[in-house]
């Protein structure tokens, strides 16, 4: 059986918003070929994986409760797993957890499993599709007219991965807390990425994704809690002395957490460097949409100007030329491939999500300079 | 009771496998920051050239622990 991958980030640009700010670096990699041996961490274990300090695993999740400002952290195997846990500590089966109308599947599955009611806020509808403080007060009140008590907890996509829309976390934080809600924000498309503190935020709980956004191999996530709620998060097993019971004892205890550890460094370094991420994608998309004069032909989705490098472009003018190619919908991704460009799905010629993240600027001129002789084939 | 000699032999087998791996891994970097197109500047070049000479020493001492 071949273990090659398809995509090889030596040989082409990835523009697939789930995999650009995973990216590992060299020194992480280096990491990961010391323990990539299963319980490889566990050598000078005492019992709790968060307590091991060759590796210090003990200092790091105290680094990144200051990073991301929350009073106690911990490592997961995801973002999911985190919001599993919060649902679960937090609530019982048959309440019910409000979620943005942009939220994730997993959130869906995660209050499923944990035996919770959903209620979606709306949003605002094409093209935009914003999450509003609103909305949540609205869907709060709405949960508490239906169901006679109000939700246990709300959760709020800080970034959603269908449209790239920041939202105003301490806006609804605030909506939340009035309506006397704890709320945990699934930062997987934000944190790592782009600085957040929660308690600045007013958040109670936070989760996070190593392999999305905090370029480590995975699979890890962080889930963190501010307050009382960290005791609540972190209670420990009364028969089983120092084993925490959301985390089923030890979460991630190999390469994983490793190169969470490695990749580290430079990712407190480049959440400072946000601005100029924010910047590359505003470009690429001005540039994607100058590309026809007609407005319809290019155009992105989701609230404007873009805040984030994940992209939603309605991409009608490919659609076109895909119509009367030979390859039909394929061209698109054939081309592309061509030029040492993927990270779009074969086929997909309506619209697509891409991701500027990491990018230099030489390769994001690349990239465009590409989908510029692309949208020449129209004529 | 393992020799010196011998310790000192595997230690110094490992340490240079593990460097070839580690210089490959910054190869690996010096493709994906130039990538697609590959086209290196003079300090990129020398950069990698440098790379390979230390990995091309460093598998000369693992062969001359055989």
């Amino acid at each position: 059986m071949s273990l090659d991958r398809v995509i090889i980030d030596e040989l082409v640009l990835n523009l697939n918003p789930l995999q650009t700010a995973g990216r590992t670096s060299a020194e992480t990699r280096k990491a990961v070929t010391r323990f990539a041996d299963g319980y490889s961490v566990c050598d000078r274990c005492n019992g709790v994986l968060h307590d091991i300090e060759k590796p210090d695993i003990c200092g790091f999740v105290k680094q990144l409760a200051d990073f991301l400002g929350i009073d106690r952290a911990a490592t997961t195997m995801g973002a999911r797993e985190g919001k599993f846990a919060v649902f679960h500590s937090v609530a019982q089966p048959g309440d019910t957890v409000v979620v943005d109308g942009n939220a994730h599947y997993t959130t869906h599955v995660a209050a499923q499993r944990a035996g919770l009611n959903v209620i979606k806020t709306n949003h605002s509808g094409y093209p935009e599709y914003e999450i509003t403080p609103e909305s949540y007060a609205l869907t709060l009140d709405q949960c508490k007219t239906e169901t006679g008590k109000p939700a246990a907890i709300a959760l709020l996509t800080h970034v959603d991965g269908n449209y790239g829309n920041l939202t105003d976390a301490a806006a609804i934080a605030k909506v939340c807390h009035d309506a006397g809600v704890p709320i945990v924000l699934n930062t997987a498309y934000s944190s790592g990425r782009m600085p957040i503190n929660a308690r600045e935020l007013g958040i109670d709980f936070i989760v996070c994704s190593g392999h999305k956004s905090f370029a480590a191999c995975g699979p890890i996530g962080i889930i963190g809690a501010n307050g009382e709620w960290a005791d609540r998060l972190f209670r420990l097993s009364p028969t089983h002395q120092n084993k925490n019971i959301e985390l089923l004892g030890c979460t991630a205890r190999g390469a994983n957490i490793v190169s969470l550890i490695a990749a580290f460094p430079e990712v407190k370094k480049r959440v400072l460097r946000w601005d100029e991420e924010v910047a590359k994608a505003q470009r690429f998309t001005a540039a994607m949409e100058a590309l026809s004069d007609n407005p319809g032909d290019i155009m992105q989705i989701g609230m404007r100007p873009k805040h984030h490098d994940l992209i939603r472009l309605e991409t009608q003018l490919f659609h076109e030329i895909g119509e009367n190619h030979r390859k039909r919908g394929y061209y698109l991704s054939s081309e592309l491939g061509d030029r040492g460009i993927a990270g779009l799905k074969p086929g997909q010629t309506k619209w697509f999500k891409i991701s500027t993240y990491g990018f230099s600027d030489t390769q994001l001129d690349y990239i465009i300079n590409a989908f510029t002789e692309i949208a020449a084939l129209r004529f | 009771m393992m020799e010196t000699d011998v310790a000192n032999r595997n230690r110094t087998r490992v340490e240079n496998t593990f460097r070839v791996i580690d210089l490959m891994e910054d190869l690996r970097d010096i493709w994906r920051q130039s990538a697609p197109l590959q086209n290196l500047t003079d300090s990129e070049k020398e950069k990698l050239k440098k790379k390979l000479e230390k990995a091309r020493k460093a598998i000369e001492k693992i062969e001359a622990t055989i």
